[in-house]
């Protein structure tokens, strides 16, 4: 993955859950449902074609101050891998 | 329900039957639940009237004719949107017969433009091409009820004379519009043993799967568990039948004892049901009720029932319903509770 490419989430219905710590969504095509935990949810949500993978993983390396920055680029990037692969993200 | 995965866990394609309890306990472990509970349901099962053209002998929530107190129209829109806001995932328009109300169409076309998927249970009756055709542009999944290979079998069942061929061209009529249909199968001792050619025939049909299930000590079976319900001995043979894996479509059995467990074991709420008359539940097996929406908002009854399988009254009544522990649930009431 490209740093500078920016993820786009396709039309996918969720919502928040947990006073907006977590996200349920459901997959367009299977109808399944997935919980997302805190950071994931987070993720899923500056996914919106407006930040690049680099912003994304800025962003979260601010509110995320003590955790390794190389921790971060890679929950990022496996998340992100992970959306491509159930045809839920493309990368622009 | 569907089944929940961890994002960043594996899914196990080992299994056979997805235990969704352990899914959830592991997902609640994780911390990946909301201690207080979802803040709305995952899943409605939303029961438009109570009027049904069949009697069924072995009907759960005693439908045939309308209820006193059901809702109005300008209600069901008001709560149709609380779903919409609230983001409800899914939505299954049944009944009774769900074409025997005058809202059916007009909901179902209202909440699938609103982002819900609609999920609808029929028994064939009050349709024509038309109407099929309109359904199967909203409808996500469409499950007929259909309780034996031949009229005579399937009517008696189902108390009245014409309902098999209705069942069928239903049937018929949604899968020649590349619909997936699901046919629900409904074990009385009058019809078990007709499953298999049930299943051939559902195959001949073109349906893609069929579901049946031990019935539940319910409604009309309450009181009547004698005439109504199959033998051990018959629910041998048809779990021979359904384990030989010979069926020429896929078969699905599972325990209606399986969400009660689910709730006895996590507590939560994912499901909620709502009556003709505007009643909530958190199980159709049973008339235990969290609210009333004729008097009270969606919102204000889903917090008093988002953890209510662990109520105490309710994880009570939940243990008693599955005290035979073999697959039956039995609704111990003799009249309804509200809690």
């Amino acid at each position: 993955m490209y740093r500078n490419e920016i993820p786009k989430l396709i039309n996918i219905k969720w919502r928040y859950e947990g006073g907006g710590q977590f996200i349920i969504y459901q997959h367009p095509i299977t109808g399944m449902l997935d919980i997302l935990n805190p950071v994931a949810s987070q993720i899923f949500v500056n996914c919106d074609g407006t930040k690049s993978v680099n912003q994304i993983c800025k962003n979260l390396c601010e509110e995320y101050s003590n955790i390794d920055q190389k921790i971060i680029e890679e929950d990022v990037s496996r998340f992100i891998n992970y959306l491509v692969k159930e045809d839920l993200l493309f990368l622009i | 329900m569907k089944k929940f995965v961890n994002i960043f866990g594996n899914i196990n394609n080992d299994k056979d039957i997805i235990d969704a309890a352990d899914d959830f306990a592991d997902l609640s472990k994780a911390k990946l639940i909301p201690d207080e509970g979802f803040d709305a349901p995952l899943y409605v099962m939303w029961e438009l009237t109570s009027t049904c053209p069949n009697k069924c002998i072995y009907c759960y929530n005693d439908s045939h004719n309308k209820r006193v107190n059901e809702l109005s129209r300008k209600r069901k829109f008001e709560i149709a949107d609380e779903l919409i806001n609230a983001k409800v995932f899914q939505v299954c328009l049944t009944g009774g017969e769900p074409t025997c109300s005058s809202e059916y169409f007009d909901l179902m076309r209202y909440l699938r433009s609103n982002g819900i998927e609609i999920g609808t249970i029929l028994s064939g009756a009050n349709l024509d091409r038309k109407k099929i055709r309109k359904i199967a542009e909203y409808v996500n999944m469409i499950q007929i009820s259909l309780d034996g290979s031949k009229p005579e079998i399937h009517d008696f069942v189902r108390n009245r004379k014409g309902s098999f061929d209705e069942a069928v061209n239903a049937i018929k009529g949604f899968v020649k519009l590349g619909k997936q249909v699901r046919v629900s199968f409904a074990t009385t001792k009058y019809n078990i043993d007709d499953f298999k050619n049930t299943v051939e025939l559902c195959k001949e049909l073109g349906v893609e799967s069929v579901r049946t299930q031990r019935l539940s000590i319910s409604g009309r079976v309450k009181g009547n568990e004698e005439a109504i319900y199959a033998t051990e001995k018959q629910f041998e043979e048809l779990e021979k039948y359904i384990y030989s894996k010979k069926a020429p479509i896929q078969i699905e059995y599972r325990s209606p004892a399986e969400h009660i467990e689910f709730g006895i074991k996590n507590g939560y709420a994912t499901v909620m049901r709502i009556t003709s008359d505007g009643l909530v539940g958190i199980t159709p097996y049973i008339d235990v009720y969290f609210g009333d929406l004729n008097k009270e908002s969606f919102n204000d009854v889903w917090r008093k029932m988002k953890k209510g399988w662990h109520n105490e009254v309710m994880l009570s009544l939940a243990k008693e319903m599955n005290s035979r522990q073999n697959g039956t649930l039995l609704d111990p009431l003799t009249e309804k509770i509200f809690l």
